[in-house]
């Protein structure tokens, strides 16, 4: 094929321009500073002082204890010591831990039911999109009051169902062999929808030539799917994967409603934050719950970025 | 550009002249004041509200504006304000937070306006003020006792065949009716034993001589065998069988297996008669004082009224809290049928008659011989690991002696810490 060259455009100007525009700058070399800062301004402002300040703040408060009424003295490396040698600081990590594993081990799941939701044959997709994306839309307290009745042990609805198949359910949410799991699944159910109609979107975007060409080499719907569609989707999952993990380790609100301040199964499914808000109010050791929140935190930004390290290795970007 | 400069600069002076605008508080106890009255329970508000418009008849140039905050975040929040000095004038503290908040100087004295007032306050026992005097100063007026008792459902014990019970029950008599009570098949219990402290081991620890904290708050005797004796009654109901476990009892609320008719005897305080009483039916619900051990001692809780020291009107604050607790001002809160037992028993007759039928006077007399529940200057620290310490003792997995032993060491470090 024969390709047009676009020639240079006509011979530069020979004379300065007229001084009239010289202190206006061209946008191409950049908007004038008082125009960005107006428009930036306000929301840098409003990130430096709602995010950024109370994240330092947080440090500082870190090094200190605090007396019951105010009043802050300097501990040093006190908090971050307890920090690394408390058993409960250790337990409430663990259970952060398992809580995201189950969490992230939903995202595979949600691909898969957004590859259903996808097929061209399917009837009533905006409805199936509607119930999944519907958990997302509520607010967590609500959702954590419903599964709490469902899940009560002796009137719950989930024990009445399996009592009528002759199988007697364990108390879900006090039992300390099923409560993290049942508010794992919860959190599941939960959170569900987001990923799938980010993956729907995405599967929309991968060229039909593509699989085209790989069933007319031979390879089944299965084969389609690795070969193809994951590839072409791993930027999504990567995106997915990063803000799951990110919200999955600041779990509170359901350990808050589902579980409450004064259940026997508090060690086995408190998260971090959950710990941060009972040191920090219940506890009113705020200089030690500020040392947690902030290794929790740092563990955060370490993982994201591992995260970021690793995606070279499998993320197809088109 | 100096537009946009004149502009804020302008903005910037009409805030800062509109901040610098005097405000209306008073100087002085002269002129009309307004003290503000924070407290945490809604359905109180009726009460309180008359007896605040009771108090301005009596003290015209003195309103009280009630503010309420939820419980769940009802101290977090006052912490914060005392911090930041903008406390109500007056507030709601139970008798287990009066020593924590007097020793950081949160609370006014109020030992000379005492002192000095005319009010006739002869009507509340020695016994009911003396906790609140702590280093010779006076730190709070109580204006409510809550005295725990044993509820229990009449229909069911009739059902069952089963004596009711009377106030001269022992713990015993509690097992013998509760394991005659108890109808698995029908899914009635015998006793709702919950592990909540207030309420449950607590009181049997205090009736078998216990005093759970001991040498003016700096050591304990839960791990003594009159403690353990305590626990063991209740660890026994539940793997007997006689109560739900402790599990089923987390999942749903005891006042709940009680109110819907599940379990037929539950103990606890005076708040819940209203409410047991509407859900059992009229005539369905009956109440006797709470069971002995080797002594005739149960455990109290009060609620008090403090005064913030950085308050502004701190003795019209007083007068208001002075009223409360008055022969008017009880008269009041009794009469409601949603208070506790009066401190002032010169309102024990309104309390019977607000709350009739089930059998309030029988735990009335409790308000001057109970001891109060157990408390030091960080609580909530030690007393928070009740639940996980002691549930292995009532599923079976532990033994009495073990818990009470573990709890022991948890509440001495915790008060050693406190110093």
């Amino acid at each position: 094929m024969v390709v047009d060259v676009q020639r240079p455009q006509a011979a530069p100007r020979t004379q300065p321009p007229p001084a009239a525009h010289r202190v206006r700058r061209r946008s191409s070399e950049g908007t004038p500073l008082p125009w960005v800062l107006l428009f930036l301004g306000p929301m840098a402002l409003g990130l430096l002082v709602f995010y950024i300040g109370p994240v330092l703040v947080t440090f500082y408060y870190s090094f200190t204890e605090w007396g019951v009424f105010g009043g802050v003295t300097w501990v040093g490396l006190a908090n971050y010591a307890q920090v690394f040698t408390s058993p409960e600081v250790g337990r409430a990590l663990l259970n952060t831990v398992i809580y995201t594993a189950i969490v992230l081990l939903s995202i595979p799941v949600a691909l898969l039911i957004a590859t259903l939701l996808s097929r061209r044959s399917l009837r009533f997709v905006s409805v199936y999109r509607l119930l999944f994306f519907l958990p997302v839309i509520t607010m967590p307290v609500a959702i954590g009051w419903l599964w709490k009745l469902i899940l009560n042990g002796d009137f719950g609805i989930l024990n009445q169902a399996l009592a009528a198949v002759g199988i007697q359910g364990p108390t879900w949410l006090s039992d300390p062999r099923t409560a993290l799991i049942s508010i794992s699944i919860v959190g599941v159910w939960a959170s569900l929808g987001y990923p799938i109609i980010l993956f729907v979107a995405a599967l929309q975007g991968v060229p039909p030539e593509l699989h085209e060409a790989a069933a007319l080499d031979g390879a089944g719907a299965v084969r389609r799917f690795f070969s193809v569609t994951l590839p072409a989707v791993s930027p999504t999952v990567f995106f997915v994967s990063v803000l799951t993990t990110i919200g999955a380790l600041q779990m509170f609100d359901l350990i808050y409603v589902m579980i409450g301040k004064s259940s026997p199964v508090i060690p086995q499914t408190e998260t971090v934050i959950y710990l941060f808000y009972k040191t920090a109010f219940i506890d009113n050791n705020k200089g030690l719950a500020s040392a947690i929140v902030f290794g929790l935190m740092v563990i955060i930004m370490l993982l994201t970025l591992l995260q970021f390290r690793l995606q070279r290795r499998w993320v197809h970007y088109a | 550009m100096r537009g946009l400069a004149a502009m804020v600069t302008v903005a910037g002076l009409g805030i800062g002249l509109a901040a610098c605008s005097s405000t209306s508080s008073a100087s002085g106890d002269d002129g009309p004041v307004t003290i503000t009255y924070g407290f945490w329970a809604e359905e109180f508000r009726p009460a309180f509200q008359q007896a605040a418009d009771e108090f301005h008849k009596e003290n015209p140039n003195v309103t009280v504006k009630l503010k309420l905050t939820p419980f769940a975040d009802y101290f977090t929040k006052l912490n914060t304000e005392i911090s930041s000095k903008t406390a109500p004038d007056a507030f709601w503290l139970q008798n287990i937070h009066i020593g924590l908040y007097a020793k950081n100087g949160a609370l006014a004295d109020l030992t000379t306006l005492r002192k000095d007032s005319k009010v006739d306050l002869s009507g509340i026992p020695d016994s009911v003020m003396k906790p609140y005097t702590i280093g010779g100063k006076l730190y709070a007026m109580p204006w409510q006792a809550l005295p725990f008792g044993l509820y229990y459902n009449k229909t069911l014990f009739k059902a069952a065949g089963v004596a009711e019970p009377t106030n001269d029950w022992t713990w015993d008599d509690v097992a013998t009716a509760a394991a005659k009570l108890t109808n698995k098949s029908a899914g009635i219990y015998g006793i709702a034993a919950p592990v909540w402290n207030y309420g449950t081991f607590y009181q049997s620890m205090y009736s078998y001589g216990a005093d759970i904290i001991t040498d003016k708050g700096k050591g304990t005797d839960i791990d003594s065998p009159a403690a353990q004796r305590g626990l063991k009654v209740w660890t026994d109901l539940v793997q007997k069988g006689y109560s739900p476990s402790v599990a089923q009892t987390t999942d749903t609320p005891a006042d709940s297996w009680f109110s819907s008719g599940k379990t037929a005897m539950i103990t606890s305080g005076p708040w819940t008669a209203t409410s047991y009483s509407a859900a059992l039916g009229k005539g369905n619900l009956g109440l006797v004082a709470m069971p002995k051990g080797s002594v005739d001692r149960s455990g109290m809780a009060t609620t008090t009224t403090a005064i913030a020291a950085a308050g502004k009107h701190i003795a019209d604050a007083y007068r208001f809290a002075e009223f409360l607790s008055g022969d008017t001002g009880q008269k009041i809160l009794s009469k409601s049928g949603v208070a506790g037992g009066p401190v002032n028993k010169n309102a024990n007759q309104a309390w019977i008659d607000a709350i009739p039928g089930v059998g309030i006077e029988n735990i009335l007399p409790e308000i001057a011989t109970a001891k109060l529940l157990p408390s030091s200057n960080a609580t909530s620290v030690w007393e928070d690991q009740e639940v996980t310490v002691f549930t292995p003792a009532y599923n079976g997995t532990a033994s009495v002696a073990d818990v009470t032993k573990q709890m022991a060491k948890v509440i001495e470090d915790s008060l050693a810490k406190e110093k």
